[in-house]
């Protein structure tokens, strides 16, 4: 099973994943900001990240060009996950090198995880 | 075409008829004619007003040579009718001109004629619409200059003939042309003043013409900052716009996610009547979705930063996505929603995000306007493109509603009074997504029988 870091300031979000994930057998990292999210992201190399935008302090865009940056984590998937979902935005997350951007209004979290394990299967 | 050419373009039939009349009342000499059109095209071809002022007064010496017949100085003054005062606009560009700028005791455009003072043959000239002569330049300039200081300064440039022609514009004087001579009355000839006469009346025209181009720069420099501040504003009312729609998604994301893990089955278990609410409130809650995601994308048309992220996309597992996901509004109403295709289907050209909405507009609408029945995808494969349709089995929509459905804010009105809400957004917005792709988007429909909604994608290659 595969390791999945959310970093998102919203609790509720990351509650609701984390229980449909881990019951799917993943495991499950979570932080409520940026830098956290990225000290996370070079202790446990976690297979996917999914990163909000707007947080406190740090925003998800800054947290993508550092994991990119980062030899260590650069090759982590990295979806970027917001409801400031502009075409700026999206273009801005694919150049930063996010494989994706998703509105988090218009998905649901069947669809989400179903996107994740997408994403994961070829990986393993 | 510049706004010149546009004001020519306006102008000149009216110019010519103008022409051509003033030509045939008063039957002139072929030379006059010629030098007439000269003039006027000088005149006419500027628009500036300030530059075409000063051409009245220079062309008739430089262009034509009156210079050497003894004209030295001509003067354009016109009616400023705000102060009810006659204003001297322009001067020639001559020696004489020059002296008498240099020994004026008034400056030469505070020269002032009140309308009021009868005894100027600059005011006689414009109230009899007539042509007046004069040996003495205190009637040109009272009460400006004393009659004292008039005679010094005539002596001094050496005139000895001042002409006032009035300069009409629809049959009205609106100013004078002051010509003034270093010979004497007799010397002047006949074909000179008819002429000058020719000439005032093109001066007319010129006058109003650059009036009108001056004054609709001026206007279109006004609406072009006028625009900029508009464009601003809807830059910022995006902006706004984003933000708030950030806000209101923001809580609906949270109700959504709820909402999906009690009904998927992950916060235990739950009655029948529990789950119908649920699925009631999570539908809702869609709804108040797209709603958000509609007015976003108006505001973004309309602040024109509506723009496309083109790559293949596979509207086979598009439509299999959004058609799964509503489900639950279709069982919410008894109704059934089914998907069909022939065969794989090659991807198309489009924008992801966008052409998902539209799927969820289409079938958004079709479940929403249909009770009984329900609604069918189908995509076919076209030569070039793939067809989807969305049908279903609803009341269908009358010919005059059909040629609203894509305009801004527009519903079918017959029979959807107040059973459906809606913004009117979804198929205008559509169109907008389709259109933009290069896809069309149409819709066939029948009253009693159901409506059919199509859109095409280019297939990609």
């Amino acid at each position: 099973m595969s390791k999945i870091l959310f970093i998102e300031d919203d609790q509720l979000i990351v509650k609701i994943y984390t229980t449909r994930l881990q019951a799917d057998g993943h495991t499950v990292f979570s932080s409520y900001n940026g830098a956290d999210g990225i000290a996370i992201a070079q202790k446990e190399i976690p297979d996917l990240i999914v990163c909000d935008v707007m947080m406190p302090q740090m925003d998800g865009f800054e947290v993508l060009k550092r994991l990119k940056a980062d030899e260590k984590t650069r090759h982590i998937i990295v979806l970027m996950y917001s409801n400031l979902a502009q075409e700026e935005e999206m273009k801005k997350a694919k150049e930063l090198g996010a494989a994706e951007f998703i509105v988090k209004a218009n998905i649901s979290p069947v669809e989400l995880v179903e996107k994740i394990k997408g994403y994961l299967t070829p990986a393993q | 075409m510049t706004a010149q050419d546009t004001l020519r373009h306006i102008l000149e039939p009216y110019v010519t008829h103008f022409l051509h009349k003033a030509y045939v009342t008063t039957p002139k000499r072929k030379d006059t004619i010629e030098s007439l059109w000269r003039l006027e095209k000088i005149i006419l071809d500027t628009l500036d007003f300030n530059q075409a002022v000063q051409k009245i007064v220079d062309s008739i010496l430089t262009e034509l040579g009156y210079l050497k017949l003894g004209y030295r100085i001509v003067v354009l003054a016109l009616i400023d009718h705000k102060d009810q005062r006659l204003k001297r606009i322009s001067i020639s560009q001559t020696q004489e001109a020059k002296k008498a700028l240099e020994v004026t005791p008034v400056p030469f455009h505070d020269i002032v004629i009140p309308l009021s003072e009868t005894e100027s043959y600059c005011i006689k000239s414009l109230n009899d619409n007539a042509p007046y002569l004069t040996h003495d330049w205190y009637d040109l300039l009272r009460p400006s200059y004393t009659r004292q200081d008039a005679a010094i300064v005539q002596k001094i440039v050496g005139i000895k003939t001042s002409m006032i022609y009035p300069v009409t514009y629809h049959g009205k004087a609106e100013g004078v042309l002051i010509f003034s001579l270093i010979k004497e009355e007799k010397d002047v000839s006949d074909a000179e003043k008819e002429l000058i006469r020719g000439f005032t009346d093109v001066v007319g025209i010129a006058v109003q013409n650059a009036k009108l181009y001056t004054s609709l720069q001026e206007t279109s420099e006004q609406l072009k900052s006028a625009n900029e501040k508009l464009t601003e504003l809807d830059h910022l009312k995006d902006e706004f716009v984003s933000l708030a729609s950030h806000e209101l998604r923001t809580p609906m994301t949270a109700i959504k996610g709820s909402l999906s893990t009690i009904l998927d089955g992950y916060a235990g278990d739950i009655s029948k009547e529990s789950r119908d609410f649920l699925t009631s409130a999570y539908n809702e809650n869609d709804r108040l979705i797209r709603l958000v995601n509609n007015l976003l994308n108006i505001s973004r048309i309309e602040a024109g930063r509506f723009t496309f992220t083109v790559t293949p996309i596979d509207l086979d597992k598009m439509a299999t996505e959004v058609v799964n996901n509503l489900q639950m509004a279709a069982k919410e109403k008894n109704m059934y929603l089914r998907f069909e295709k022939d065969g794989p289907l090659p991807k198309v050209r489009g924008d992801e995000d966008k052409v998902k909405e539209v799927f969820i507009n289409l079938i958004g609408n079709a479940l929403k306007f249909t009770w009984t029945g329900g609604v069918t995808v189908t995509i076919e494969q076209k030569d070039t493109e793939l067809e989807v349709r969305v049908s279903d089995t609803g009341p269908g929509i009358t010919k005059e509603d059909q040629d609203l459905l894509f305009k801004k804010f527009s519903q079918a009105r017959q029979g959807y009074t107040k059973q459906t809400g809606g913004t009117g957004l979804g198929l205008y917005i559509s169109k907008q997504i389709i259109e933009g792709l290069g896809g069309k988007i149409w819709l066939e429909s029948e009253v009693g029988k159901g409506s059919t909604f199509y859109f095409t994608l280019p297939k990609a290659t």
